[in-house]
């Protein structure tokens, strides 16, 4: 198991520490009870969690969000250590609203900074914590990436929820587009030759797009709009390759729990503190 | 010397410019095209420009791009699409003068900014060009009270500091066709807004702005004719 590293801002620059030393933080998942959060989602008319402690990164999340799932993939990969608060988004917390005028998850806070937009924080985790890049330096490289993701926003993503929200001849025509916009992924690995759109490691681009991957089985419902390996060869080694990262699994979605999520959402009353315990 | 006039459907696609050699495939009156015109003119980079036909766009344009807009950057057989993104290619191809800020949490602060400008006063500037009569007060209020964030996030000269940097150039397109709001009964009041009105008047100054920047009456013509139906890319341009 790689050791986990903590990593601080001085006035200038992060600082590393093993994590032993450091018994006041907090590790995602294990959370000393003095200084316990609860899981469960804050709403509108909850007072404000206090401000994190010296040194500690909060990230603010909503369980079920894709977006925020984009920053849970890269503090992972990363080996970042992090501490949760859960907000939602159905019934925001007004005191969300004073750290981030747009009340979206993710955000960050870390020693008076905040961050938010999903991949302003990836970038900027990337950029300020150790360890193995993301993004890459070349400048066509870097524009790559920034290209893709533009495809994945006017062209993949949307179409995703089209597939999901839509019936009949709507559907199958989001489908085609939904196709259309994935063939542009799928070519680009053919060029690369690398199973992940970061080379042989998955990068800022693979952790953007992942969540949607992750979630396509809840998506895209019907048999009719099944993605076949056959037509996408490379995105489906992808797939493979994706599942197999520990930084995939430790933050996986339980996709049982998102289902149940879905039905309380199509229900009109989304509960994203669903499958929680009482104590949570 | 080659023609500014837009491309159309049905027109051949232009040879690839020479070795070394830079341009921007771009339409005059587009504020994301001048993001990267300003990048250009601040960093003194030279280059030729294709305008597109926007309505009619030509067949090798999607070649060259599956998203289709502009701006385009086309250099020795790469190209790059989007603002931002061949804003920043730009300052990594040419590192001397560069524009987008190094520091992490610096480039962080500004875009959240721009996804400020994007989430709570761009849609609305649309809007209260294209939407009606009885719409304007609620659009009016919506788009005022979104500009406030910009107004607070000036807290120097420029956005970006001293000087005039990525923030300033990305979001003053915009606030150069501010004019096209009069007619809708908008105009930048220097009480409500005294920072970004000292702003503007510091952008008018500076040669780059100087060099990309088109009339109030130029927008407004282009504005009318876009409203009509048919739009003129081509507006102002001499026979």
């Amino acid at each position: 198991m790689a050791n986990t590293i903590r990593t601080f801002f001085a006035t200038t620059r992060p600082t590393t520490l093993q994590a032993t030393t450091l018994p006041a933080l907090r590790r995602s998942g294990s959370t000393p009870a003095s200084t316990m959060l609860p899981k469960k989602a804050f709403k509108t008319g909850s007072t404000a969690p206090e401000p994190p402690a010296p040194g500690v990164l909060r990230l603010i999340s909503s369980r079920f969000c894709p977006y925020a799932h984009r920053t849970r993939l890269v503090l992972a990969a990363k080996g970042i250590d992090y501490e949760t608060v859960n907000v939602c988004l159905k019934d925001r917390p007004e005191w969300f609203f004073a750290i981030n005028p747009l009340a979206k998850v993710p955000t960050l806070q870390h020693d008076g900074k905040v961050v938010y937009e999903s991949l302003v924080c990836n970038e900027y985790l990337d950029r300020v914590f150790p360890g193995r890049k993301l993004l890459p330096e070349e400048p066509l490289e870097k524009a790559r990436i920034g290209m893709l993701q533009a495809i994945w926003d006017a062209k993949t993503q949307p179409n995703f929820m089209k597939v999901n929200m839509s019936k009949g001849e709507e559907q199958l025509k989001a489908f085609v587009a939904l196709k259309e916009g994935l063939t542009l992924f799928e070519n680009h690995l053919v060029t690369s030759g690398t199973p992940f759109f970061g080379g042989d490691q998955p990068g800022f681009l693979d952790y953007s797009i992942w969540p949607w991957f992750e979630l396509r089985d809840l998506l895209l419902v019907n048999d009719v709009v099944k993605l076949q390996e056959v037509e996408f060869p490379k995105l489906f080694a992808w797939l493979s390759a994706m599942y197999d990262r520990p930084e995939v699994k430790t933050v996986a979605f339980d996709l049982d729990v998102f289902a149940k999520y879905v039905a309380t959402a199509i229900a009109g009353n989304p509960d994203s503190d669903i499958g929680l315990g009482d104590s949570d | 010397m080659p023609s500014e006039r837009a491309m159309k459907t049905g027109s051949a696609c232009p040879p690839p410019p020479g070795p070394g050699k830079l341009r921007l495939y771009s339409m005059r009156l587009c504020p994301y095209a001048e993001r990267t015109r300003l990048f250009l003119a601040a960093k003194g980079i030279e280059y030729e420009t294709v305008n597109i036909h926007l309505k009619e766009k030509p067949e090798w344009f999607f070649e060259k791009t599956p998203i289709g807009k502009v701006p385009v950057l086309e250099k020795d057989g790469k190209i790059v699409y989007e603002s931002l993104v061949c804003n920043e290619y730009l300052d990594g191809i040419h590192p001397d003068k560069c524009i987008t800020p190094r520091d992490p949490l610096e480039k962080a602060r500004q875009s959240m900014v721009l996804a400020l400008w994007d989430a709570k006063v761009v849609g609305f500037y649309y809007k209260l060009i294209t939407g009606k009569e009885d719409e304007r007060p609620a659009l009016t209020k919506q788009f005022v009270d979104g500009l406030q964030y910009i107004e607070n996030a000036l807290t120097q000269p420029f956005f970006s500091g001293d000087k005039a940097g990525a923030l300033d150039y990305n979001l003053w397109p915009w606030f150069e066709r501010f004019c096209m709001l009069k007619h809708v009964g908008f105009e930048l009041s220097v009480d409500k807004f005294p920072k970004l009105t000292a702003w503007m008047e510091r952008m008018l100054q500076l040669p780059e702005v100087k060099a990309c920047y088109f009339s109030p009456e130029v927008h407004g013509q282009f504005g009318k004719s876009w409203m009509s139906g048919t739009p003129d890319f081509d507006v102002g341009l001499e026979e």
